[in-house]
């Protein structure tokens, strides 16, 4: 094939995929790597919070380090860029998008859940997102689009999961505004995790706000304000009122890593005012195994009681590109709130550059609840 | 009785002669090589990187080895440790890989494959400041820290941390892909010497 069609070809396979997407996703944030001395998620993500589209660093770490395949030769590219299969759409594009990053990912899934006698299965395409940035001179612009599930008697629909703008001085010095996930504690891969969707940190939750932060070898602090939950500022449901967090993590070394979070939400039409403090720890005592474990209270104002929430996940590469992974989970009762307990167990598979494959399996027990419900997920994970 | 007679019919006056004599050859070669010898029995290196985005990694190596002689009258130390560079370890290859191949170039040979520090100088009671030479990369510089010097019986353990300045030994600026290695980095070094007259 002569180069014009060979280029004819790629643009239209690009065309193809980007047509095919049906809506938006993101990269996981893997706090797992602390195995592999990476205790920031600013290394491979574009957010300091970690998540969503990957640095061309973390693309190239996908390729060459995080997969058992390895993979071989990569054609030359230019400075601060990655070419071949860690590139967006394997290079369909080359070097036309110059200093812009973009970043497709999909996730089919397939879901089955029983409870007593009851069970059902479903397979949905969880997400499918593109995302793009540009950063230089200290400065990041960055988006996402893609589609947000049919949930409920709401339709599947378009939207943006985070937009924002943030500068970074020299100094470390870093201020972050738009629509963005706020950071507090340990971003789990998986948004059910108690120390996520039971605290408002769920896979919609992202806020409208300001964030400063400072970073620096051993340490770095993120202070969030805004006047409410994104979602519920852009349908007007009455559920924004203000709310702030706070992050600061502090490394005791690159394994070994101290979290402390808090969080203020004032009440709305739809909460009362709540609030939350915790502490975290990771921990990579050995070459291939990363724990982390969080408690927090989650203190509800009204009446609502305090409940503490306790999440760990322990994670170990078997071999290179398989992690296994289990993570017990519990929140107690108060006299609003049911306490609960959770098993998660996992298996991620990363064959491939950027192929991911989520194995799990969850026991969830309800206080007061007759039967556990037992689910099983596989997702294919596809960033490309 | 002839002197000799005696000598040889009394065996506890034979071996309380011998064993002065041997006393006495030993005080002797003491007196005219006071030094004594360390010799690294097992030591870690670690190298602390701090990371450009934040956070850090470590780089760590066991093969340090070397012999210092240590005078009583001085507190430098004739000799010189020195670590294969090729044995740094950061925990994934592709780092590995940059930081031997790239940065410490150590396919170049003579002066590359290791670094070796020289000509220490360092006191013997408590955590207290030391001077070195640090040959790495080609160049030497040289270096200050702390250290600790202990001694166990028939060994010595020494705890010593010092910072440099890769710009000064003429290593190129580690970066990959928007990902970099600040300037300054910290070298931790601790060992167990077995001591021998």
């Amino acid at each position: 094939m002569d180069r014009p069609l060979v280029m004819t070809f790629r643009v239209c396979l690009a065309t193809a995929v980007l047509c095919l997407l049906i809506a938006a996703g993101r990269a996981d944030a893997e706090p797992r790597f602390l195995s592999k001395q990476y205790n920031r998620c600013s290394s491979c993500h574009y957010s300091a919070t970690g998540g969503g589209l990957l640095t061309p660093y973390g693309r190239s770490l996908s390729g060459q380090e995080l997969s058992t395949t390895r993979r071989v030769a990569t054609p030359s590219a230019a400075e601060g860029t990655v070419s071949g299969e860690e590139a967006f759409l394997y290079d369909a594009l080359g070097q036309a998008l110059g200093p812009v990053q973009l970043g497709i990912s999909i996730r089919p899934s397939y879901l089955h859940y029983e409870s007593g006698t009851f069970s059902d299965t479903r397979s949905p395409l969880m997400n499918a997102d593109i995302a793009g940035a540009y950063r230089g001179h200290g400065w990041t612009a960055y988006g996402e689009a893609g589609r947000m599930p049919a949930i409920g008697s709401e339709d599947a629909k378009l939207y943006s999961r985070e937009h924002w703008v943030s500068y970074e001085s020299q100094g470390g010095i870093g201020v972050k505004a738009g629509r963005y996930m706020p950071a507090y504690g340990v971003l789990f891969s998986d948004h059910t995790s108690l120390n996520r969707n039971d605290l408002g940190f769920d896979k919609y939750d992202q806020v409208y706000g300001l964030e400063v932060s400072h970073t620096s070898e051993r340490s770095l602090l993120q202070v969030s304000v805004s006047p409410g939950r994104a979602e519920s500022i852009v349908n007007d449901d009455g559920g924004s009122s203000f709310n702030t967090t706070g992050r600061l993590q502090v490394d005791f070394g690159p394994k070994v890593v101290v979290v402390g979070s808090g969080l203020y939400r004032d009440s709305n039409s739809l909460q009362a005012r709540h609030g939350a403090t915790g502490g975290a720890l990771g921990l990579a005592p050995w070459r291939r195994l990363t724990i982390w474990t969080e408690g927090d209270a989650l203190i509800r104002g009204d009446g609502g009681g305090t409940s503490f929430v306790f999440s760990n996940e322990t994670a170990y590469e078997a071999y290179r590109g398989i992690w296994l992974r289990v993570s017990p989970q519990t929140r107690s009762t108060t006299d609003s709130f049911a306490g609960a307990v959770r098993w998660n167990l996992g298996v991620d598979l990363l064959p491939r550059t950027h192929i991911h494959v989520n194995l799990d399996f969850y026991h969830d027990k309800t206080d007061g609840s007759p039967e556990a419900v037992k689910t099983f997920l596989a997702q294919l994970h596809l960033y490309l | 009785m002839t002197g000799r007679h005696w000598f040889k019919t009394r065996p506890l006056t034979r071996y309380a002669c011998a064993t002065l004599a041997i006393s006495l050859v030993a005080l002797a070669a003491h007196a005219q090589s006071p030094a004594r010898a360390w010799t690294v029995a097992a030591g870690d290196v670690r190298v602390t990187c701090p990371m450009t985005v934040g956070g850090s990694f470590d780089a760590k190596s066991s093969a340090l080895a070397g012999t210092l002689a240590v005078d009583p009258s001085s507190t430098v130390l004739s000799g010189e440790l020195s670590v294969e560079l090729k044995t740094l370890d950061t925990g994934i290859s592709l780092r590995n890989q940059h930081m031997i191949e790239d940065y410490l170039e150590v396919g170049k040979g003579d002066g590359f494959e290791r670094a070796t520090l020289s000509n220490i100088d360092v006191s013997f009671d408590g955590p207290k400041p030391f001077t070195a030479l640090l040959r790495l990369h080609g160049v030497t510089q040289a270096v200050t820290g702390r250290a600790t010097v202990s001694a166990h019986g028939s060994s010595v353990r020494v705890d010593a941390s010092f910072p440099l300045h890769i710009s000064d030994y003429a290593i190129a600026a580690p970066r990959y892909l928007g990902v970099g290695v600040k300037n300054e980095v910290t070298v931790r070094v601790v060992f167990t010497a077995n001591t021998a007259s």
